[in-house]
């Protein structure tokens, strides 16, 4: 499954914890992070990646390289969802939520 | 003439019937030993038996010239080394709105008084134009019996051919249009030129009226002198030394003799090439080919790893160095390359309006149990987006990333 991360999502405190977990699965190679909508200056100016230290790092790191991934994409992962704080919309899930589909590899 | 596709079967590891068409920029992508070099090598193969000059030389097929060997005998060219082996190679050659294809097939004969000793014989040959196709047909192996001819208004009869290479010598006894067609194909493969890797061209002293042959360039033992003798190439090259790896690339003589050195601020001396980063000294070749390319008639250009020994940030300017020197569709380059950022750069030329999407062909190179190599054909769109891409390749950093990130969850739990 391919997967969003909503720049809203990354900066509420409330939302980490959730989005850590999310990132456990991307690196666990279930799931991609799908960048191809995101800003990134605008993401990597988010609380998450830029008040956490080291451990923001690391998600700046993993999110540049599936930035790079993006460039060599197979198409083997079609499904996608968005995962947000906003309010709700068409294929968009909050963080917890995101959490509970990503258990599975799709 | 354009080349405008390749056909080949039973040749290497290509055992089935394999068609590769050209594009003015064409990259054959693929992992080690997956047919790469053989597929890029084909080309050579062809041309160079198409372009013997003199008579009958009794050689079918010629193995090593122009510095390039295709292998020690003709087993070592046929798919699993079969004695008997029959080999097909094709080609289709454009020009406008025309198309000439040249098929043949070259078989082994094993002979029965000594099974050490072997003799190719072509066993098909045909020329598929505007005005027909010309066929001789050889099936009884024994070369010297008569081929059964056959064209267009043409009684078949049969009638002994005289080979040079993988043509035939002019005769009167056949059509006009297909003696025509016969020399326009041999001038067209006279054309085709073979930069090989790694690139071993420089020694010390090189002698100033020394003439390279042709069996120098496939190495890329042309390129000194080459340089050499044009001070507006030596003053593109120099520059583009200057803004790529921030050195002075320089022609040093002393009375008939001359060396290539390279000098820059940081070593504060200069140094012969050759002494120099090897990356340094296996792009001048390349560099020579890219700047010059544009003067050459109708061919093809073949390019080993064009950005050998480099690191990956002047993979970009190799890149560049190629897209901007692109002569078009009449000049085909045709790069094997193991560079993610040669194909990124390609992308961003079409995704830039730079470079017409349809000038690019990548093929990636697999190979599958019980079939041999197998081509993947990937077009990239006007937005620089490819129509498809092989699981998991250009992507083993990420992996790497991946695994770091569990190996330290790891150590966290």
């Amino acid at each position: 499954m391919r997967i969003e991360i909503d720049t809203c999502a990354a900066d509420e405190s409330d939302a980490h914890k959730w989005l850590d977990r999310i990132l456990h699965k991307i690196s666990d190679g279930w799931h991609l992070w799908d960048t191809t909508h995101s800003d990134s200056s605008k993401f990597e100016a988010t609380t998450w990646i830029k008040d956490r230290g080291a451990k923001g790092d690391e998600i700046l790191e993993l999110f540049r390289k599936s930035s790079e991934r993006e460039a060599w994409d197979s198409g083997l992962h079609s499904k996608r969802i968005r995962v947000t704080t906003e309010s709700r919309r068409c294929c968009s899930v909050c963080p917890a939520t995101t959490l509970r589909f990503g258990r599975e590899r799709v | 003439m354009e080349l405008r596709r390749l056909g080949l079967k039973r040749y290497k590891s290509f055992d089935h019937e394999t068609t590769v068409e050209i594009a003015p920029l064409t990259i054959l992508v693929g992992a080690n030993n997956s047919g790469k070099t053989a597929l890029a090598q084909a080309v050579h193969l062809l041309s160079s038996n198409l372009s013997l000059p003199g008579g009958d030389s009794g050689e079918r097929l010629i193995l090593n010239s122009d510095g390039v060997c295709h292998g020690r005998t003709f087993e070592d060219l046929v798919t699993r080394r079969s004695a008997h082996g029959e080999l097909s190679l094709s080609v289709v050659l454009g020009n406008g709105s025309n198309e000439t294809s040249l098929s043949v097939k070259v078989q082994n004969i094993v002979s029965k008084s000594k099974l050490s000793e072997s003799k190719q014989q072509i066993s098909y040959w045909s020329l598929n134009g505007e005005k027909g196709q010309f066929e001789a047909i050889n099936d009884n192996l024994n070369e010297q019996s008569p081929y059964k001819i056959s064209a267009p208004g043409v009684i078949q009869r049969e009638e002994r051919v005289s080979w040079r290479g993988l043509l035939p010598g002019r005769s009167d006894q056949f059509p006009d249009w297909v003696n025509e067609q016969v020399d326009a194909i041999r001038e067209w493969a006279s054309g085709v030129r073979y930069l090989k890797c790694p690139r071993s061209f420089l020694s010390s002293g090189l002698e100033m009226n020394k003439s390279p042959s042709s069996e120098d360039y496939a190495k890329g033992g042309t390129a000194p002198w080459v340089l050499t003798a044009d001070d507006d190439l030596q003053d593109s090259i120099g520059r583009w030394y200057r803004d790529v790896f921030g050195v002075n690339l320089n022609v040093t003589s002393y009375g008939n003799y001359f060396d290539l050195t390279v000098g820059s601020q940081a070593y504060g001396t200069k140094v012969f090439l050759k002494q120099s980063g090897a990356g340094l000294a296996q792009v001048l070749p390349v560099a020579v080919t890219a700047f010059t390319v544009n003067q050459e008639g109708p061919g093809v250009d073949i390019i080993e790893h064009p950005e050998a020994e480099l690191h990956p940030a002047a993979h970009a300017s190799v890149a560049e160095l190629l897209l901007s020197n692109l002569p078009g569709p009449e000049r085909p380059v045709i790069i094997e390359t193991h560079s993610e950022m040669i194909l990124l750069r390609t992308r961003r030329w079409i995704a830039e309006g730079r470079l017409p999407a349809d000038h690019v062909l990548v093929y990636w190179i697999d190979t599958k149990p019980g079939h041999g190599s197998i081509l993947q054909k990937i077009t990239i769109n006007d937005k620089g987006v490819m129509s498809s891409w092989p699981e998991g390749v250009f992507i083993e950093d990420y992996e790497e990333v991946l695994a770091i990130r569990r190996a330290v969850r790891g150590m966290e739990e």
